[in-house]
């Protein structure tokens, strides 16, 4: 997790779109989330899910991630992700505490993870390394 | 790299996809970053120091949240140019015809017309720009075997130079050098003169491109009703005053 954490420091350019300045540089990893809708969509795909705490109360948070583009070339499909799947998010977390955040990657019930686009290079990024 | 080794193996016979060495050809499709390393601008005019000022990026010394932000991209308006080859960079194609060059760029699956049939670019009347368009008015030439050249006038200024928010004035003039720097390698300049703006011409980037291998771009829009959707479910709350210190 910590690898993650700096890859994303590093290189937070790639995003493309905007600065994540809103959101913390540090990731948390949410357990027992249960997937509520995926949105693929431009410029930015969006997970929302569901987490309950103790005493059985009900959180939504709204996490970002890469386009459809952006996402495909790294393996995700629109159906990667269905209403019910279990699944942990490691996310980095809005600031102002706000239940939104910018992905880092989601665990499905399989075990199988998947990175939001930024943690894995563009072609171009490929390419240069020939 | 294979369709380069097919070339060379094939005796200089060329194809638009084994054209890497061909002269005056920069056909094909070009991948670079998201975010260009851009150079620092010459300083200001005060009229163009009025308009940066004005400008709410969200990248940069002056950056402001995505809420707070006037970047004429968070409503999907079109990047323009300069910002098109400043700015989401990922992809773009040159297809060369007799009377011009097009470059079809990936991010909003938008094109340029670059003439090169000897035409000058256009001015109104007593020799004033012409009509602003987002993307200009270019004509191109070839300076040499390996570097096209493109000069672009008449670009709207809602359109942003680059990802700070730097500015430009309608009056403004671009050029692009493009130079084959080797089988696989486009090396783009990109210099900006605008006296309204700069108190000197000034290159705005110096960024190497390679050759993609797939030839193919992608989708890669900014769809209006989402990136509503978008900024308000989940840009806005994320930019809100909260109640926890950062």
């Amino acid at each position: 997790m910590t690898a993650v954490v700096m890859v994303v420091s590093a290189d937070s350019a790639a995003l493309g779109h905007h600065s994540t300045a809103a959101y913390d540089t540090k990731t948390i990893t949410v357990k027992g989330a249960v997937v509520k809708r995926f949105v693929w969509a431009n410029p930015h795909s969006v997970i929302w899910f569901d987490v309950k705490d103790g005493r059985g109360r009900v959180t939504t948070w709204g996490v970002e991630s890469g386009s459809p583009s952006a996402l495909t070339r790294v393996g995700w499909t629109r159906t990667s992700l269905k209403p019910g799947d279990a699944i942990a998010v490691e996310l980095f977390p809005a600031k102002n505490g706000a239940k939104v955040a910018r992905l880092a990657r989601v665990v499905l019930p399989d075990g199988k993870e998947l990175l939001d686009s930024v943690f894995k290079a563009s072609p171009f990024d490929t390419i240069q390394r020939k | 790299m294979l369709l380069a080794l097919s070339c060379a193996a094939c005796g200089g016979a060329s194809t638009p996809e084994t054209s890497a060495t061909s002269r005056r050809d920069i056909s094909g499709v070009w991948a670079g970053p998201p975010l260009p390393t851009l150079q620092e601008p010459a300083p200001f005019t005060p009229a163009g120091q009025a308009r940066y000022d004005a400008n709410k990026p969200t990248w940069g010394p002056k950056a402001v949240g995505l809420a707070e932000s006037n970047d004429p991209l968070i409503t999907c308006d079109p990047l323009g140019f300069p910002r098109s080859i400043l700015y989401e960079t990922r992809g773009f194609e040159f297809i060369h015809t007799p009377m011009r060059t097009i470059q079809l760029l990936q991010y909003q699956r938008a094109w340029r017309e670059i003439w090169t049939d000897g035409r000058p670019l256009p001015t109104a009347a007593g020799g004033q720009p012409p009509d602003p368009r987002w993307y200009g008015y270019s004509i191109g030439r070839w300076e040499d075997d390996a570097t096209f050249v493109v000069e672009t006038a008449g670009t709207d200024e809602r359109g942003w130079v680059d990802y700070f928010g730097r500015p430009h004035s309608a009056a403004a003039h671009f050029e692009e050098r493009y130079r084959r720097a080797g089988p696989e390698m486009l090396e783009v300049t990109v210099t900006v003169t605008d006296p309204d703006t700069y108190t000197r011409p000034y290159v705005a980037m110096k960024q190497m491109f390679v050759r993609a291998d797939t030839q193919e771009l992608e989708e890669q829009l900014c769809v209006p009703s989402e990136a509503i959707e978008y900024f308000r479910t989940i840009a806005a709350p994320a930019a809100a005053v909260g109640d926890r210190a950062p």
